[in-house]
């Protein structure tokens, strides 16, 4: 057995103190000239405190070391010019392999990855770019976007990619707007899909886009020990998509009107976007579905740009054709950091669904906005199901940390009738 | 902040001392006595370092504190930014706030004169030995400047900081030289930020590098086979014609085709890095005056204030150790005045710069509180940038008390009206000619521009000096002289009415005298107009002989009708000598 943690600590603090001394003793002080404005001694004796280790200071020691370890690492930092080294790497060049950080959603785990790129590739403007990204959840994400302009104004894109994805752990709870926050599951999601079209700057402020793809998607019991795994709580035959996934044709046009002031961090203007599309079944499964979708955010400022106030719409339908289904992954899930904030991650399911948001944002100085929310949104098997007692509502505030570009990262807790949520994560909400 | 006491003992014994202006008060006032205990407590940990020199009584009559003695050469130290940051911003709180509480000591090299004494830190130049026009352009220079006549050979990039410029740089004449560029979107601003500032900052005191505004042609510019550069990417290499190139695309140039910047000649002896705002050098025997307890050091927080200097950090300050009349130690230099007046270095100021740290919890807190109601008006209507070459630099909002460098410094917190008081005298020893002159040493192209700068200058300066001159007793420049009747008189300047700060048809003085440590002799306090007190009542309170080595307290004050100005006192020392009084010196807090 060894000895007791208080007799080591007691040694390494008289050793620590013993050193100090010594430390104290070995500064060289050389005779003074006599003529001082202040009495020598005295401030020899008092240099030799402020530089020896005293006593009282022995519960900061952690504190102090990690300040010297901070000073020695910002040095070797600033001296091998590491900070511009790491800019190098993340920063996108004409062609190489960069670093990937998150990007696979809240609630996945810490996501890296690599991304071979190459810029100007077949012609100026076009870019191809390959990701493999990953997560400590087992989240995976490895793909190939293809982005090349048609006419030489690059005013017309055709933009293609496919991708291989797997969800290794996401939640369900049920469908419906009055699903059980005590039902949780788990599922996993396994994609693969590809999909190219053209895309259409008609404008600095308007874009047209239009998709053409096939998404075939198959779903597992979830990876997530904590909870049942989806089969075991729900029916198979009850939950559209569950017993064998789906394979879907689609194919989708959006407008899109964007005009706010600085995309990543809005201090006026809006951003406005029309959706529309079909997805269909390429197999034996009866999936047929239209999907309708418009979103609106404002940006007001309230008397100075340092008070905003941002509102955001969301209404999505996916209106099935005939006896069609739409499968649970393929509807509007609502919860999470990005749609309603007092609640989980994918907590509520239906065919349909609404969204409003009003966040009321300050600045507090040039690095970071406060900002206090509300949220409130409502999932239905249609439009006509939906009613203001039906809404769920969320509320919080948080910081939203800021840079030239837009918000990297943001700190925000959510509170709801199912409790209070914290989010730390890359990028704003809206 | 600086603590609104007066802390002389008359004023309360006369019952009917006026009402003081309310000035404004440290932050925190309400928690004060809380947190005063707290420092107590502190302090019996051994956290405040003891304070030599804490005697009552007359201060040493030194106008050299002799802190130039040989030491061995001291290790280099290397400065970082972002430790800066880190460090000032968290790391050195409870320091500053210590300071900031105003429980804090009188500086400690600080003269019977209530001057600051020469050192390896701060020379006594303009504000004691009066520097002509002249004098202040030519600044700390000692000859004409690089010698253009040939090439510029570099011989590395210019690397710290943000600017555009090239590292050591040698002249025809074998000189080595510093160079920095404007930016292309702003020309004039950082080189003319940097000479205007180097002047004033030289002339007031401080150790400054030689620097010049100067015009190169690009095939001037040659390359050292040797020179190296550390590129964007963060890799050494060997530095290239290309290299040259890109500064220059990103620089000014003039019509001509030249490039105007500023040279700095490179520091003589050894560089060995910054030095910190607190503190003392454990390497440098002759560093024993905490620097956060150097009147200079706090000082120059209003100095700074002045010339909105808002990059002034331990990251652009410098040691060198020199060799001067055989012996060698460290000098101390303060660098790199491209962020002053209007310039950020290559871009005007931010509305934020010189109101709030980069990152400042206080300035955070009232937004925060307020859910966003309150905003400081800096950042509700910021001043506009009225002229390229200038930058943002305005006096309507600037207040001197609440001006703030890029980062908390400790010495700036310590600063304590008798600081500022100092330093006051200091900014406002400049006249208009003056400023003219050093704002002239900018070589602005636009006459307009030149002149709004000066203007600026000279508001700023008013608001710095009457802020530093009404915190602390305005009275100065005390002497011994005779009245028309021959008795032996005490003269003295009051310098709210010499600058104009305060009407001399509303101010009367009064005064009272004690020996030293005992109760004062006249009870309550004598008042009196005019500049000078008769002594001969002191003189017979006295008596004729007496105790050579005894010392009197003549404590002093103004009284006016402006109501800013509060009632300050002013000790003033005297000691016997045959026939009357002699003069050890004054003292204000």
């Amino acid at each position: 057995m060894g000895p007791p943690v208080s007799r080591v600590a007691a040694i390494v603090i008289a050793v620590l103190l013993a050193a100090s001394a010594l430390l104290a003793q070995s500064t060289p002080l050389s005779s003074q000239p006599s003529e001082r404005i202040i009495d020598v001694e005295a401030a020899q004796r008092a240099k030799q405190v402020e530089h020896s280790f005293r006593a009282w200071q022995a519960p900061l020691l952690p504190f102090l070391a990690f300040g010297h370890a901070m000073e020695k690492g910002f040095i070797a930092v600033d001296r091998n010019h590491l900070l511009d080294k790491a800019q190098y790497y993340v920063a996108e060049h004409d062609r190489g392999f960069k670093p990937l950080f998150g990007g696979l959603g809240i609630g996945t785990g810490f996501a890296f990855g690599v991304e071979y790129y190459r810029n100007h590739f077949l012609r100026r403007g076009g870019r191809i770019g390959i990701p493999l990204r990953a997560s400590t959840l087992l989240y995976q994400d490895y793909g190939i976007d293809l982005s090349l302009p048609v006419d030489s104004g690059q005013r017309v894109f055709f933009d293609a990619n496919a991708h291989y994805r797997v969800r290794s752990q996401d939640d369900f709870f049920g469908l419906g707007n009055d699903s059980r926050a005590g039902d949780r599951t788990s599922y996993m999601l396994q994609s693969r899909q590809f999909s190219f079209g053209p895309r259409f700057e008609l404008s600095r402020r308007l874009r047209f886009h239009a998709r053409f793809g096939y998404n075939s998607t198959s779903v597992f019991d979830g990876k997530d020990a904590r909870f049942p795994v989806i089969t075991a709580q729900f029916a198979r035959s009850r939950i559209p998509g569950l017993q064998n996934g789906a394979r879907l044709w689609a194919g989708e046009v959006s407008l899109i009107h964007d005009t706010r002031d600085v995309p990543g961090r809005p201090r006026s203007g809006g951003y406005h976007r029309l959706e529309a599309g079909r997805r269909q079944s390429g197999d034996a499964n009866d999936f047929g579905f239209w999907r309708y979708r418009a979103e609106a955010e404002r940006y007001l400022p309230l008397g100075s740009r340092n008070r905003v106030l941002a509102l955001r719409f969301l209404g999505i339908t996916n209106q099935a054709r005939g006896a069609s289904a739409v499968p649970f992954f393929e509807q509007v899930i609502l919860g999470g950091s990005s749609t309603l904030r007092g609640f989980r991650e994918f907590r509520f399911y239906d065919t349909s669904g609404i969204m409003m948001s009003a966040e009321y944002r300050y600045n507090l100085n040039a690095y970071a906005d406060m900002v206090l929310f509300v949220d409130q949104g409502q999932v239905a098997r249609q439009p006509g199901d939906f009613s203001w007692s039906g809404l769920r509502t969320g509320y919080g505030g948080g910081l939203r940390f800021l840079n030239q570009q837009g918000t990297p990262f943001k700190l925000l807790i959510g509170r709801s009738n199912e409790g209070t949520r914290v989010y730390f994560s890359l990028g704003g909400t809206f | 902040m600086l603590s609104s006491r007066s802390a002389f003992l008359p004023a309360k014994a006369e019952g009917g001392r006026r009402k003081a202006a309310k000035s404004p008060k440290p932050p925190l006032s309400a928690f004060r006595p809380l947190l005063s205990a707290f420092c107590l407590l502190l302090s019996a940990l051994g956290a405040a370092a003891e304070a030599p020199g804490g005697k009552a009584g007359p201060r040493p009559a030194l106008w050299v504190d002799n802190d130039t003695a040989s030491i061995p050469e001291p290790a280099r130290k290397f400065d970082t930014l972002h430790y800066d940051f880190f460090y000032a911003t968290f790391g050195q709180a409870p320091r500053s706030f210590v300071g900031r509480l105003g429980e804090k000591q009188p500086a400690w090299n600080v003269n019977a004169w209530e001057e600051v004494p020469d050192s390896s830190w701060y020379t006594n130049r303009h504000h004691l030995h009066p520097m002509t026009a002249e004098q202040v352009v030519r600044g700390a220079n000692q000859h004409a400047g690089p010698d253009l006549s040939g090439r510029l050979v570099i011989l590395e990039k210019k690397t710290a900081g943000t600017s555009l410029g090239f590292g050591r740089t040698r002249d025809s004449a074998g000189n080595m030289y510093f160079i920095k560029f404007d930016s292309a979107e702003y020309p004039e601003l950082t080189t003319a930020s940097e000479v205007i500032t180097a002047r004033f900052f030289h002339a007031l005191g401080f150790n400054v590098p030689q620097e010049w505004i100067i015009y190169v042609r690009p095939e001037q510019i040659e390359i050292d086979p040797k020179a190296t550069i550390w590129d964007k990417n963060g890799r050494q290499r060997q530095m290239t014609r290309g290299d040259v190139e890109e500064i220059l695309k990103g620089s000014a140039r003039m019509p001509d085709g030249r490039y105007r910047a500023v040279a700095s000649l490179l520091l003589p002896g050894s560089i060995k890095g910054e030095f910190r705002f607190h503190g003392t050098s454990r390497d440098d025997p002759n560093d024993l005056i905490p620097h956060q307890h150097r009147r200079e050091l706090r000082g120059l927080r209003l100095l700074s204030a002045w010339l909105n200097h808002y990059d002034i950090r331990p990251g652009n300050t410098m040691d060198a150790y020199v060799e001067h009349d055989g012996r060698k130690f460290l000098r101390h230099y303060l660098l790199d005045f491209g962020s002053a007046l209007g310039s950020a270095s290559f871009f005007p100021k931010t509305a934020r710069m010189g109101f709030s740290y980069v990152w400042d919890t206080r300035e955070m807190g009232k937004p925060f509180l307020t859910l966003g109601l309150y905003q400081p008006r800096w950042r509700e209507h910021p001043a506009p940038v009225k002229f390229s070459s200038v930058g943002r630099f305005e006096s309507e909002m600037f207040t001197p008390q609440l001006w703030k460098p890029v980062l908390p410094l400790v010495s700036f917190d310590y600063m304590d009206n008798a600081d500022a008081s100092w330093a006051a005298k200091l900014v406002m020893s400049f006249t208009e000619e003056q400023v003219r002159a050093a704002v002239r040493e900018g070589q602005l192209s636009d006459r307009q521009a030149e002149e709004y700068l000066v203007r600026t200058l000279l508001e700023r300066q008013r608001k710095a000096g009457w802020y530093g001159l009404s915190v602390s007793g305005p009275l100065d420049g005390f002497r011994l002289g005779k009245t028309v009747g021959g008795e032996q008189a005490l003269m003295f300047d009051d310098l709210a009415l010499k600058y104009g700060f305060a009407q001399p048809a509303g101010t009367y003085y009064v005064h009272t005298f004690s020996r030293l440590g005992e109760a004062s002799y006249l009870g309550r306090p004598r008042s009196f107009r005019g500049h000078s007190i008769p002594l001969d009542e002191l003189m017979k309170w006295a008596g004729p002989g007496g105790d050579p080595k005894a010392v009197f307290t003549l404590a002093i004050a103004a009284r006016r009708a402006e109501p800013e100005f509060e009632e300050r006192w002013v000790k003033v020392y005297l000691g016997r000598e045959a026939g009357g009084f002699r003069l050890l010196g004054w003292e204000r807090n």
